[in-house]
């Protein structure tokens, strides 16, 4: 009990790390990485759905920037068009989107493996194409623009990066959290048992469907948090934040990171984001460079580098993890 | 006549095109043990994978459980009325701890409930200490303790068992006769599947042996205990 009690006690002290980290960046760093870290964020929420998805249900889902985006779009049509004030567009927008999650769920849940990865592209290129070809609505190829972020306690989000990043900080916590709660909820014992075997917890009593259908709706929340971020923040929103294109460079992320963490998920759009913007600078064929890494990745280090840390890390990192209480999970 | 906890009545089962329960009428009082005997791939397996409606199974009759049919029903809403199943080979989750197996199965906490993890690891001690072990890395004797208290925490009002005693030592096979008989004391109903015909003897209120997918012989537990001759015969002893 002790020694438990003990390793909870470290496990809030690197929570503390963590947070402090994450507090002293604008203090400590300059306005360009102010600029990424915000980036890294939103982003990062949008990955962070993902891997959720794929830890706890064990399925790859090409959709989850349609979420994303639909929130943003929401978010952009009721504050340009209808002038809607501040917290009534962000509400609108995740609420519609969580309501689109909600029917389409219906549809993809039923299916697993490839399937499901199938079936969410092509529900993700559908979103895409009512987002270009609907131009009543969304302004098509142009998209919607002159979004601006909110007025908070007489501080403008839109003319200070600072009080933005530490505004998206908030939700960005708020959604990890909510995140690493569900995952070690009795909701998240489900989710393992249902991985573990379908049929035996079907047997034992569990709806086994509706609680597949509910975590993907949590996922599609935490998405779409991302886009409001999003949109707020570029100013601006168009087709392109729900292609696959986005789609595919939040697997690529999530890939990088680690397809089954959290932390791998913020680790992996962390270093997907720089090595774009860093790349890009230096060379118009930055793709090719990108294309590589991949290659790189997938062949050696398959679990994505939290999952690689795990495996072959073991000699120096480990005693530090387990210091932690991070030894396995 | 009296009411049954579970009435069974003209069931049909089939795998596919396979035709394995014919005609079935078998019924489970509350507070009653009925034990099911027969050969390998006489039905006794589908008998309660069908009260469950496990796929592949498909059931055509009445199942009537707690006054309610229930052939149209899902699992897990069967499941969920108070049908606890200890399958064969008993079918843990091997990365979910002992601990986690019992919390996260436990149902109806807020009510007061017989069955809690705590009364579970009171009836079997040897649990408490492996309380943070994966299933996968339990023995035989506490797999299948697991796989009975994973049952009782969703407190059920009939405990479905299928052939609890195999690949068990003999002495675990007595702890197990000894719960059922605790059980059933307390008025849980026990529809008890088995191939060990000396444990099925020792514990059955009412007995049935199924032959090629139908009930061959039907007797009260004093009669199944004093037939040996008959019973055997049935069973190719």
């Amino acid at each position: 009990m002790i020694k438990e009690r003990f390793f909870l006690y470290r496990k809030t002290f690197l929570a503390l790390i963590v947070a402090g980290i994450f507090i002293s960046i604008p203090w400590v760093t300059s306005d360009f990485f102010v600029l990424m870290a915000i980036r890294v964020m939103y982003f990062g929420m949008l990955t962070m759905s993902l891997t959720f998805l794929a830890g706890e249900l064990g399925v790859v889902s090409l959709m989850q920037a349609s979420f994303f985006g639909i929130a943003g779009y929401f978010v952009a049509i009721l504050q340009t068009r209808y002038g809607l004030p501040f917290p009534f567009p962000p509400l609108v927008g995740i609420a519609v989107s969580l309501i689109i999650a909600g029917l389409l769920g219906m549809l993809v849940i039923r299916v697993r493996g490839i399937y499901f990865l199938m079936l969410t592209l092509v529900l993700g290129q559908l979103v895409w194409a009512l987002a270009s070809q609907w131009s009543s609505v969304t302004e098509g190829d142009t998209g919607i623009m002159n979004v601006y972020a909110p007025v908070l306690f007489g501080i403008s989000m839109e003319k200070s990066k600072t009080a933005f990043y530490y505004f998206q900080l908030f939700f960005f916590a708020g959604a990890t959290w909510f995140l690493i709660a569900l995952r070690r909820s009795p909701f998240g014992l489900m989710l393992r048992g249902i991985r573990e075997s379908e049929s035996r917890m079907r047997m034992l009593g569990y709806p086994v469907s509706l609680l597949r259908y509910a975590a993907f709706v949590f996922a599609a929340l935490v998405a779409a948090i991302g886009g409001v971020f999003f949109v707020y923040f570029m100013g601006l929103i168009n087709p392109s934040s729900v292609s696959l294109a986005t789609n595919v460079e939040t697997l690529l992320a999530a890939i990088l990171g680690g397809i089954n963490t959290l932390a791998g998920a913020v680790l992996g759009t962390g270093i997907l984001k720089t090595l774009d913007v860093v790349l890009s600078g230096i060379t118009k064929r930055y793709l090719l460079f990108m294309g590589i890494m991949f290659l790189f990745v997938i062949l050696f280090a398959p679990k994505g580098i939290i999952g690689t840390v795990r495996n072959y890390g073991r000699s120096f990192l480990s005693p530090l993890m387990r210091w932690f209480g991070l030894g396995e999970d | 006549m009296t009411e049954f906890l579970l009435n069974i009545c003209h069931l049909d089962a089939y795998y596919g095109k396979s035709h394995i329960l014919q005609g079935i009428d078998l019924q489970v009082r509350s507070g009653e043990l009925v034990v099911v005997v027969g050969r390998n791939g006489m039905g006794k397996t589908t008998l309660l994978r069908s009260v469950l409606g496990l796929s592949p199974v498909q059931r055509r009759g009445e199942i009537v459980f707690n006054g309610l049919e229930t052939v149209k029903k899902l699992t897990h809403e069967i499941a969920s009325m108070g049908v606890g199943y200890v399958p064969q080979g008993r079918l843990l989750f091997p990365s979910l701890t002992v601990d986690e197996h019992m919390q996260f199965v436990c149902r109806n906490k807020k009510k007061e409930s017989r069955w809690t993890p705590e009364e579970v690891y009171n009836l079997f001690p040897e649990l408490r200490q492996r309380a943070r072990v994966n299933g996968g890395r339990l023995s035989g004797g506490e797999q299948q303790m697991l796989a009975i208290g994973r049952a009782l925490v969703t407190n059920p009002l009939l405990l479905m068992m299928d052939e609890p005693s195999e690949g068990l030592a003999q002495i675990v096979i007595k702890r197990v006769e000894q719960v059922c008989r605790h059980l059933v004391s307390e008025g849980m109903a026990i529809l008890l599947v088995e191939q060990n015909l000396e444990m099925a003897q020792g514990l059955a209120d009412r007995a049935f042996i199924f032959y090629n997918g139908r009930i061959a012989y039907e007797a009260p537990g004093d009669t199944f205990r004093r037939e040996r001759e008959k019973v055997g015969s049935f069973l190719g002893i």
